[in-house]
């Protein structure tokens, strides 16, 4: 682990899995927004990756005045390994890991979680890195784990899977100690790796642990799995016994599910940006007194200024902003447009984001393009300030098949861009209303489609493009909505009211840990 | 989106594809193999040189010759051993690689170097050796441990083609143009017979070097050079010290209980200035290395079969999506072929060696031996059959590559070979032979033991440790 940017002690520290400052998206935004509007406090971050080669060699963000400290772990770098050397093991040390799994597999969230394991001693002392890694011990374990649950599984597959899902731990467990006295709040962006950090430190120094959910770290990490080559066996399927093809992505499903079980469990407040996220939080074994909503928020005043660069009429630009990736379900959009310019010939869409994440998914959507004949209507426009993109644009889109709460439906909203959308994350209370009745009473600033919907996408577009009264309307409720309810002041207020409230029973000793 | 789960399934992905697997396979059963082979057939033919000409001739003329090519035999094989196992390796690595096409210039890289240094070796040796000895014989003997040091570096590679009829045709013409070559200067006494060495070594060396020039791929668009020094040069990765130094080890091994009876003063004495013999303990000791020939063969048989066969299964298995039970049944294989190959020895030349000690008496009668060398015949027979089981583990070892260990054993043969046989000397003649025997049942039994140890941890070891 390098430090990076070392300016000062934080007030709040951030553990930031595969996100800021290397990565850009919903989630980055989110913690440079919290950062660049709460300057009363100091911030820091704890970045977790994978490999170095992973990532952009310079972070993707600048770092504001009170971001004071920037550290980063990448956990599958080669020179974060110990030393090789054969060890023994201690088998009493395997039946706590053992109980651990148990623990993981219990689904009643009343289960007490077992106190050993919470402490990061057991990681750094009692089964260290090298222990699992290279002992004997860790071996016998893996072999028989293998034996009796998963036998017919290719070995070199099952036995990667074990080690890559376990070696984090310890990489938490050794930047848990190296970063402890950081911070005097830890606010953590996902359960995960980030999450299970988080709950250690609580653990260890006794310091409050919030949860913020963007999207639901389990669900996306399921939905990673199932779209996965990595886990294809080489095995016919008809000499596939059922449910065995999935042994290894179920593994990986209940670790994060344990994982996330052990955020829940450490944290209070536990937030969540939309009310299915919150009821979610709560089937995956969050506690329901501590669960609360606390939505995104945009910067209204910046976005409703571009408000009188827009053209007279409705553009016949559809927009969709995100990066190219397949679970943004791309393709969908590109079918949508297919009948959409069946009915409006004028009609262009823009997709404005990166493509280089996946490249062989945007290499399909662009061949996609092709065999559908779209090629004139259909523009990728890279990376772009969507203040320049939205006055331009008659609709902004959204086709994912997973979203959390995305904040560019309210940026398109502040900037006067109704929205057709698939029913995803919290798309659905952003269009229609949330549970607000004032809120649901504005009425619907777009259109909520079935996912992957094609039909219903393209109606949805065509609607709305063609008859201008009803997009004035939608326009106007979109506008309206979110100044109402997800300005960033809002936002800012309620984190602000959030560290107020564990900085006061801190300092008058009345925090509980 | 947060998390790190699209970078995870990418190094699943590579790490699936376990690395790789360092292994060097039958190269090293290679170089100990014809390495014995032909030492049996030199000693074999040196010894019915020495009693076919006890009748007619001078004897002392053949004791001679003989002494002197046994000495360049022992010197070059302890000098080239020290590069013969890092060059075989060199070889595999470049086979593994898909870069054959580097082996031949480095084979002529590698004989341009070994030339050299024996040139810088044998001069002051010859010299110091052979002090009352004509000219020509010191320039015979210098040019005798050159050839010989290039005969077993062709020898290794040539037996990489595995083209094992080949090579013992070539060493059977090698072998009879000496023959032939001893009747035509029989008038010159030793230098006549030293000049018949050279003629049949340079012969059999000049047909190896046919043999690898005619088989290894010799032009490729890559490489252009005709002479590489890459294993020297350390392009590809470190030079296999340990190899070097166990390779050389064991020869030494092999020869010191033999020099340390020539040069001992009850049993060793002089043959030809600086050179000794001993009378008492190298004919027993060289007529029992021809028994071993039948256990050698079923060695081979069951590595190249069965050992070999297992070994590519279990890793096999693991890279391709083998489940733990075959991974661990290959495993078993493993141990079973290992099992196997070491019964069907210890078996067949036991058998052989109940022969032999019924008609011992019968065949020192023929061969004209006297028979107080029985009982030394009897020891050197079990011991030579050790070295054989020995020879074998060393063979698995360097297979599993398992470089340490080899070395240490090595080293453990030379130092306890040492001892032993000055212990045996110490304690009269009816000890000679106990030292090298009680040597090899020692290594034996003990190198038993650690490659059991390595093969039952070997999966824990090619999974955990890496």
């Amino acid at each position: 682990m390098t430090v990076l940017h070392h300016t000062g002690e934080p007030d709040i520290l951030i553990p930031s899995e595969g996100t800021f400052p290397y990565v850009r998206g919903g989630v980055s935004s989110w913690i440079a927004q919290l950062i660049a509007g709460l300057p009363q406090y100091t911030f820091g971050i704890a970045f977790i990756g994978s490999r170095r080669k992973d990532y952009s060699p310079k972070p993707l963000f600048e770092f504001p005045k009170n971001l004071v400290y920037v550290v980063e772990i990448f956990m599958f770098d080669a020179d974060e390994k110990p030393k090789i050397r054969q060890l023994d093991g201690d088998p009493k040390a395997f039946e706590e890991v053992e109980r651990l799994y148990q623990w993981f597999k219990e689904s009643k969230k009343d289960t007490p979680f077992p106190q050993t394991i919470k402490s990061l001693d057991f990681y750094l002392n009692t089964i260290n890195e090298s222990m699992f890694l290279y002992s004997k011990e860790a071996w016998y374990f893996t072999t028989n784990k293998n034996y009796t649950n998963a036998s017919d599984v290719p070995f070199t597959d099952y036995f990667w899977t074990v080690r890559n899902i376990h070696l984090p731990i310890w990489k938490m467990a050794k930047l848990a100690k190296f970063i402890g006295d950081k911070g005097r709040i830890l606010h953590s962006p996902s359960t995960g790796y980030a999450g299970f950090l988080a709950a250690l430190i609580s653990n260890d120094k006794s310091k409050p642990f919030i949860l913020t959910e963007h999207g639901i770290y389990t669900k996306e990490r399921k939905i990673d799995l199932m779209s996965s080559s990595a886990f294809t066996y080489y095995k016919l399927d008809i000499f596939k016994g059922s449910g065995e093809e999935n042994y290894i992505q179920n593994m990986w499903i209940n670790f994060f599910e344990g994982l996330g079980k052990m955020s829940y469990y450490g944290a209070n407040p536990i937030l969540s940006l939309f009310g299915v996220a919150k009821e979610t939080q709560i089937a995956y074994g969050a506690k329901a007194e501590l669960c609360r909503v606390i939505p995104n928020g945009v910067d209204v005043k910046k976005l409703g200024a571009t408000l009188k660069n827009r053209p007279k009429g409705v553009p016949k630009v559809i927009t969709l902003l995100g990066r190219v990736v397949s679970i943004k379900d791309i393709k969908t959009f590109i079918r949508a447009m297919r009948l959409t310019v069946d009915a409006i010939p004028n009609v262009e869409a823009w997709i404005v984001g990166p493509q280089d994440e996946e490249k062989a998914y945007a290499q399909e959507c662009v061949e996609l393009i092709e065999i559908l004949d779209l090629k004139s209507s259909i523009k990728f426009l890279g990376f772009q300030q969507i203040t320049d993109i939205l006055p331009k644009s008659g609709i902004l889109t959204l086709t994912s098949i997973s979203e959390g709460m995305p904040l560019v439906i309210l940026e398109g909203f502040a900037a006067g861009v109704p929205c057709v959308s698939t029913d995803v994350g919290s798309c659905k209370e952003l269009i229609y209303g949330g549970d607000n009745p004032e809120d649901q009473a504005l009425g619907s600033a777009g259109k909520v489609c079935k996912i992957a919907d094609v039909n219903a996408i393209a109606q949805g577009y065509i609607e709305l493009l063609t008859n201008e009264e009803r997009w004035r309307e939608a326009q106007r409720i979109a506008i309206e909505r979110v100044n109402r309810f997800y300005t960033q002041e809002h936002f800012l207020d309620n984190y602000k009211k959030v560290y107020e409230d564990i900085f006061d029973a801190q300092d008058n000793n009345s925090w509980q840990g | 989106m947060a998390g790190i789960g699209f970078e995870l399934k990418q190094i699943l992905k590579e790490q699936s594809l376990l690395s790789v697997f360092k292994t060097f396979g039958y190269s090293a059963v290679l170089s100990s193999g014809p390495w014995v082979i032909s030492m049996i057939i030199i000693l074999g033919i040196g010894l019915s040189n020495i009693y076919i000409s006890r009748t007619g001739d001078p004897n002392n003329i053949m004791l001679q010759a003989s002494v002197t090519y046994v000495s360049a035999l022992a010197l070059s094989s302890i000098y080239t051993g020290f590069t013969q196992l890092p060059f075989t390796r060199f070889t595999a690595d470049r086979i593994y690689e898909n870069r054959a096409y580097l082996i031949l210039p480095n084979f002529f890289g590698t004989l341009i170097v070994t030339i050299l240094i024996a040139f810088a070796i044998v001069l002051p040796l010859a010299i110091f050796l052979f002090h009352n000895q004509s000219n020509l014989f010191i320039l015979l003997y210098i040019a005798l441990f050159v050839v010989l040091s290039c005969v077993w570096m062709a020898n290794i590679l040539a037996a990489s083609l595995k083209l094992y009829k080949l090579v013992i045709l070539f060493y059977l013409l090698g072998y009879g143009s000496i023959y032939f070559c001893s009747i035509v200067f029989k008038e010159y006494q030793v230098v006549g017979v030293l000049l018949s060495f050279l003629i049949g070594n340079g012969i059999l060396f000049i047909l190896l070097f046919l043999g690898i020039v005619y088989f290894y791929p010799s032009s490729s668009s890559i490489n252009k050079k005709l002479v590489r020094f890459d294993m020297y040069r350390q392009n590809f990765g470190k030079f296999y010290w340990k190899l070097g130094w166990s390779g050389m080890l064991y020869n030494m091994g092999i020869w010191i209980d033999k020099v340390i009876f020539w040069y001992s003063p009850v049993v060793g004495y002089m043959v030809i200035d600086k050179l000794h013999a001993s009378m008492v303990y190298d004919f027993p000791i060289f007529l029992a290395y021809l028994s071993i020939i039948p256990g050698m063969a079923i060695f081979f048989y069951r590595l190249e079969v069965d050992f070999a066969k297992a070994y590519d299964n279990f890793y096999r298995a693991i890279t391709k999506h083998g489940t733990l039970k075959q991974i661990k049944q290959y495993k078993q294989d493993m141990i079973d072929a290992v099992k196997r190959s070491i019964q069907e020895i210890l078996f067949v030349q036991g058998m052989l060696n109940l022969l032999l000690f019924l008609g011992a008496e019968t065949l020192f009668e023929i061969l004209q031996i006297p028979k107080l060398y029985l009982p030394l015949f009897y020891v050197d027979v079990i011991g030579v059959q050790l070295q054989l089981g020995f020879m074998s583990i060393l063979a698995y070892l360097y297979y599993l590559d398992r470089q340490k260990d080899a070395l240490i054993y090595t080293l453990l043969f030379v130092v306890l070979n040492i001892l032993f046989t000055w212990l045996s000397i110490q304690l009269g003649p009816y000890f000679y032979g106990y030292g090298f025997s009680v040597t090899l049942l020692i290594l034996f039994v003990s190198s038993i033991y650690t490659l059991n140890q390595i093969l039952q941890e070997l999966d824990y070891k090619t999974y955990m440790l890496q």
